[in-house]
């Protein structure tokens, strides 16, 4: 049992650092979002430098939290390579219908086989973080084509597991997945990015009625 | 073919190849470019390569997105919204294997500043509670209590040249908006519409407390161990109870507390000797007088809305529950604890909307609220869960349920720095300590009114020293949206804190409209 740990150590290792470095761009994204889509007034938050360039995190404590416990169990599943898609809902707050699912795959690759005992090339982490960048800069822009919410709105995010999940009961409840019926839906496909474990795709879709 | 989409790549944006112009039709030169490359790599898609941008024709999106790692291209099957049925049976064919879960809570939120208020002010006292939040507990979501709430008092009446010496329950508002306070023995009525004071002259021993039993008349507990009902129109006095009604005559037997039941036309009223009297104000007499508790001032009494159970805050810290149907009592106890409180019980309210929720606040200098239910079955038999508990860093002063909303209110008294000794100390050796200097630290609840959420007790809201100096008492005004809070710095404020519940005013506003 102990050599078993001991030899996949080093693996382990980097599935960690990967699972951290998703949970980070989750809570930049779904920052970015409910900032961009006016989810949360303008004044709840505050330029940070990440990546490289100013993202608006936001500094509502009650926000903070709730976000926190949510990337906590994230983390936790990522590890275990238990979840498979991640959805923020933005849904009108008194209708309770869905406007918009930003949609983030998560998928766990297979390292390749290898024969000989040499680790597989890692890719470099400037080049992660500049594909998180062009992530970040292009939910910003699609504030162009979106539609305006005209009412107040909140959120949901939603978590994707598979049946053998360890779930936390008392937290995470089933849920229906707050679709937006396919005739009236958009969807737009947005950049990826990818590290040496996982690869995360993100695509939104919007509610559109002529 | 690589080699040659390559070549036209950098410096010509035209196309170079007519035929293929008019398959792809939308796109922008670079990117049809890409796709074509793509599609000749055979499926072999290179990872570096950025997907295209902005890609709104559904078929580019035809691939099944609940099933990430499909590459087949399967038609659009919303798997999760459909029927129980067809659900089973996807899972049956493992097309379904995965779970959607969302947090049990909702997100916080946000803030929503009315067009009628000073937002300068509110976004400022938003922010002083965050601050204040840092070091407490965290502060959440809100809904009555913040879009409605006040940051000053909407009236502040001066009680002038009477001394700051409160008893625990002082005033009361009346159904026709009149509020009555005892202060320093004599009995103050203001109306609230007109804004008539009138101070009615005492006659025999002083007013201790009293409480509105009907529109006009209100039941008075007095100094000396009478209970009085006090007709105001008629100016009429007539006593229902006396002191030797609870047996010994040398306790002090002051009354500290009334509450009125309407259901029964009954009034309990607690005295300083421990004692428990009930009165039926048509018969004019004591009909049971609880006397298990010798010697612990019953600070606080309160009966239930529904008439049929009364709660007892003792000077020790008990809470008692009588059931009136049987005349027995029984104390409420966390699980942990062998009271309910470790200091006088100043604060009990009932739920308005359940009449089996009781709320308990204690004046420690670290005051808890507790929450109770109480149940009972047909036999008489009466039970009681905890259900929660909440540390404030000040005493509690008073409790008061919002009847629209699931809200608790808490008024708020001084902080007092914890020690083991004070907190043993009866109740009127700490009225003493209280007139000599304390070192009161900047503790935020002090002197504040406090909004709650059912049942997480989480703050709501929060109005930071509503009074100069401690608070005693609040009362709900009869509409159930303000608050009357008497403070020891000599003045009476009234707060505007809860709005009207929703489906009233969607009632009210369905009612105007006539159907033919």
């Amino acid at each position: 049992m102990a050599t078993k740990q001991q030899s996949r150590t080093p693996q382990s290792i980097s599935i960690k650092g990967s699972c951290d470095l998703v949970t980070e761009f989750f809570k930049f994204g779904v920052n970015q979002i409910l900032f961009h889509r006016g989810v949360y007034p303008s004044d709840d938050f505050v330029m940070v430098k990440k990546y490289g360039q100013t993202v608006l995190v936001t500094q509502d404590l009650a926000l903070e939290n709730y976000l926190d416990r949510i990337l906590k169990q994230l983390n936790k599943w990522l590890l275990t390579g238990s979840v498979t898609q991640l959805v923020l809902a933005i849904i009108a707050r008194d209708t309770r219908v869905t406007l918009e699912r930003w949609v983030f795959d998560v998928t766990v690759q297979e390292p390749p086989p290898t024969e000989d005992e040499a680790p597989p090339p890692t890719k470099p982490e400037a080049a992660i973080q500049s594909e998180i960048r062009r992530i970040l800069k292009q939910i910003v822009s699609s504030e162009t084509f979106l539609p305006n919410f005209e009412d107040p709105t909140v959120f949901n995010i939603l978590a994707y597991t598979k049946q053998s999940a360890d779930i936390p009961a008392e937290e995470w409840v089933d849920t229906d997945p707050m679709a937006i019926e396919a005739g009236k839906s958009q969807q737009v496909k947005l950049r990826s990015f990818s590290t040496d474990v996982h690869r995360i795709e993100a695509m939104v879709a919007y509610r559109y009625e002529e | 073919m690589s080699s040659s989409s390559s070549s036209e790549r950098p410096g010509n944006p035209v196309p170079k190849t007519p035929s293929r112009k008019r398959t792809l039709d939308s796109y922008d030169e670079a990117r049809s470019k890409k796709r074509r490359r793509s599609s000749l790599h055979c499926g072999n898609v290179d990872e570096t390569e950025p997907a295209p941008i902005l890609d709104s024709t559904p078929k580019a999106d035809s691939r099944d997105r609940f099933l990430p790692s499909l590459t087949t291209q399967l038609p659009f099957f919303p798997l999760h919204s459909s029927s129980p049925k067809s659900q089973r049976l996807a899972r049956r064919f493992g097309l379904l294997d995965t779970r959607v879960l969302s947090y049990r809570d909702e997100p916080p939120h946000p803030l929503v500043i009315q067009a009628g208020s000073d937002p300068t002010l509110f976004t400022r006292l938003f922010c002083s509670q965050q601050l204040q939040s840092r070091t407490l507990s965290s502060l959440p979501p809100t809904y009555s209590a913040v879009k409605h709430a006040q940051v000053k008092p909407i009236r502040v009446l001066d009680t002038g040249y009477m001394h700051n010496e409160f008893h625990p329950h002082p005033c009361s508002w009346s159904s026709r908006n009149v509020i009555a306070a005892a202060i320093r023995g004599a009995i103050v009525t203001h109306e609230f519409e007109t804004s008539r004071v009138e101070v009615l002259t005492d006659r025999g021993f002083a007013a201790q407390t009293l409480e509105w039993i009907s529109s006009s008349t209100m039941a008075v507990g007095r100094e000396n161990g009478f209970v009085q009902t006090l007709d105001i129109q008629k100016d009429l006095l007539t006593t229902i109870g006396y002191p030797w009604d609870t047996g010994s005559i040398w306790a002090p037997r002051a009354v500290d507390t009334v509450s009125f039941c309407p259901e029964g036309q009954l009034i309990a009223a607690g005295r300083q000797n421990g004692s428990v009297a009930y009165y039926d104000i048509r018969a004019r007499s004591s009909i049971h007088c609880d006397k298990e508790r010798p010697t612990d001032d019953a600070v606080t009494v309160k009966w239930n809305p529904d008439g049929r159970y009364l709660a007892v805050g003792h000077d020790s810290g008990v809470v008692r529950c009588m059931d009136i149907r049987t005349f027995k009592s029984f104390d409420l106890k966390p699980p942990d604890h062998k009271k309910a409180h470790k200091s006088p019980v100043t604060a009990l309210a009932w739920a308005p909307w359940d009449t089996h929720i009781l709320a308990s606040g204690n004046e420690e200098a670290q005051g808890t609220i507790r929450l109770w239910s109480i149940s009972g079955s047909e036999s008489g038999h009466s039970t009681y869960t905890h259900l929660h508990s909440d540390r404030c860093l000040s005493e509690i002063t008073s409790l008061q349920f919002s009847p629209h909303t699931k809200e608790l209110l808490s008024t708020h008294g001084r902080y007092i720095p914890h020690s083991p000794s004070k907190s043993r100390q009866s109740r009127s050796t700490r009225r003493n300590s209280r007139s000599r200097d304390l070192l009161i630290e900047p503790i935020p609840t002090k002197h504040a009114l406090v909004v709650h959420s059912y049942p997480s007790l989480k703050r709501v809201y929060m109005v930071p020293d509503a009074h100069g100096d401690a608070i005693v008492e609040s009362v709900l005004s009869p509409d159930g949206t303000s608050i009357m809070t008497i403070g020891e710095d000599e003045t009476l404020r009234i707060w505007a804190i809860w709005g009207k519940r929703e489906e009233e005013r969607q009632r009210s506003s369905l009612e105007s409209f006539t159907l033919r």
